[in-house]
């Protein structure tokens, strides 16, 4: 079981801070995205802090190949090894981390094979992302710990589902870091959550790992989609005020994808399905509010 | 080894095309220009005018600086490397393998920007031709090494390489005949090619001061680098 650790990191609008990641799923929320990358470069090894230093098992990860070979990652702006194909460049990543897995297998993985051709100057860096994804699952069952950053961006070419999924069950014995924007993202991703605020880390809580989040789901027919709903073993409660239905269950992801599939067959209409959760920016103005209170 | 070899392709990969050939080309013109006109002014001292004050005086370095500014994208060399060390490749080894190459590249340089300037301002008819193009081309070749090395270890200072800076210096100083001139490649390559010595050293001492001083630069640029 692999810990990864920053100790007294200082770098630009960072730090001071020191954290552990012990094995075990932690969301690093902020809104300042510029400190978060640079937050998941230092974790990754890629950067080098002005001051402190990052570790995995107390080996630190900018001057050991090693150590930068144990974490997996995907970061804002990613590169790949120098090589024409997007085929020999994979191939070439893989190799240096030691992993015996083939550029095809890898890329499959994510439903991506069609891509093994491509040339690796013409990418883009939503796809360069999406590659550095790949390759990061190809290695994580290597790896002793997986920092992601931003991995539910839109311009990410994978299904949340499958990240979170994939966070979720690597969680169980390594260190997972995902960093990203918005606490409602963390929400759906559990686990504890960590906010980076002007720099620095404040533990927020432990998000429960189903996390209990209502779906709003608006509809003109709501309590006769709600009854629908109930059917469904994934959801736990629906609870019905005018129009709009708050649905309460398990993964949210399959919840919503089966609303509309049950709206579809009942020739139910559907205005609108919504994860609602506060903004960072709120829940940080209720901290501070209870705090002055 | 998969580093250093991917150090050395990124490398050459930042050369090619198109742009990588400008140094050489208009390097290689502006030499031959320099040295048609330094043969018009003086025709017994013009190769040796045209390759002390401009070949190697001025396009050569220029050449340098333009070539280290193209691979490190107007930052640090590690730059260049970075998708090795993304992936955890070792950051030592790849910039081994990027300076050899560029290093490489750069002496190719020197020796072709020798060759056009002799054999631009040679007079014709006049013996030693031969001579001239071995010895100026060799000269050429060690000039390009001993910039590369030099070039790889400023590019390691700041946060975009000090590489300016350090050629700035070495016009001050090693245009100078002092101690001060010692460090720096102008001096002793004006010297290997018949110029004023530093501090009166004799050639074979600024052939063995040149290659020491690439060795030295190259081994503080990698002491320096990460894994």
């Amino acid at each position: 079981m692999s810990v990864l650790s920053l100790t007294g990191i200082v770098d630009l609008r960072l730090g001071p801070l020191s954290i552990a990641f012990e094995p075990g799923l932690t969301c690093l929320v902020g809104d300042d995205l510029e400190a978060l990358a640079r937050l998941a470069d230092i974790l990754t090894g890629v950067r080098k802090p002005r001051r402190g230093v990052a570790s995995l098992d107390g080996t630190a990860l900018h001057s050991s190949p090693a150590a930068r070979a144990g974490v997996a990652s995907m970061l804002r702006d990613e590169l790949l090894p120098p090589a024409p194909t997007l085929e020999q460049a994979v191939t070439l990543a893989l190799s240096l981390r030691g992993v015996n897995t083939s550029a095809r297998e890898s890329l499959a993985a994510l439903g991506l094979e069609a891509w093994l051709e491509l040339a690796c100057a013409e990418l883009s860096a939503p796809e360069l992302r999406t590659i550095a994804l790949a390759i990061a699952v190809a290695c994580s069952e290597r790896a002793g710990a997986l920092v992601l950053y931003d991995p539910l961006a839109g311009s990410c070419h994978v299904a949340p589902g499958f990240v979170i999924d994939l966070c979720r069950r690597l969680s169980l014995e390594r260190s997972v870091v995902v960093l990203l924007g918005e606490l409602a993202q963390a929400v759906r991703f559990g686990g504890r959550c960590v906010l980076l605020e002007r720099g620095r880390i404040s533990p927020f809580g432990a998000l429960a790992a189903t996390p209990p989040v209502a779906l709003l789901i608006r509809s003109p027919e709501a309590p006769r989609f709600a009854d629908v709903l109930r059917t469904l073993p994934a959801v736990t409660h629906v609870e019905v005020t005018g129009s709009e239905l708050r649905v309460s269950g398990g993964d949210v992801n399959t919840i919503s994808m089966e609303a509309v599939r049950l709206a579809l067959a009942h020739e139910i209409a559907l205005h609108g399905i919504e994860l609602p959760a506060p903004s960072l920016a709120e829940q940080l103005r209720r901290r501070l509010q209870q705090e002055v209170a | 080894m998969k580093s250093f070899e991917l150090g050395a392709r990124a490398a050459l990969r930042s050369q090619l095309r198109i742009e990588g050939a400008l140094p050489l080309l208009v390097g290689s013109f502006l030499c031959a220009a320099s040295a048609w006109l330094e043969r018009n002014i003086d025709s017994s001292h013009g190769v040796d005018r045209a390759l002390t004050r401009y070949s190697f005086g001025l396009w050569l370095p220029l050449t340098a600086y333009l070539i280290w500014q193209r691979a490190s994208g107007s930052g640090r060399l590690e730059s260049l490397i970075q998708g090795v060390a993304r992936h955890a490749g070792n950051r030592r080894r790849a910039l081994a393998g990027a300076s050899l190459v560029l290093g490489g590249i750069l002496a190719l340089h020197g020796l072709c920007f020798a060759s056009v300037t002799v054999l631009t301002a040679h007079p014709s008819g006049r013996s030693g031709f031969a001579s001239d193009l071995l010895v100026s081309g060799w000269v050429g070749a060690l000039a390009g090494l001993a910039y590369a090395a030099w070039l790889t270890v400023a590019s390691g200072f700041g946060n975009r390489g000090r590489r300016g800076g350090l050629l700035i210096l070495d016009l001050l100083f090693g245009s100078t005949i002092g101690v001060w001139a010692l460090p720096f490649p102008r001096a002793h390559v004006r010297n290997l090619l018949g110029g004023v010595p530093p501090v009166g050293l004799a050639q074979a001492a600024s052939s063995a001061f040149l290659i020491g001083l690439t060795l030295l630069a190259l081994t503080i640029a990698l002491l320096r680098a990460p894994d």
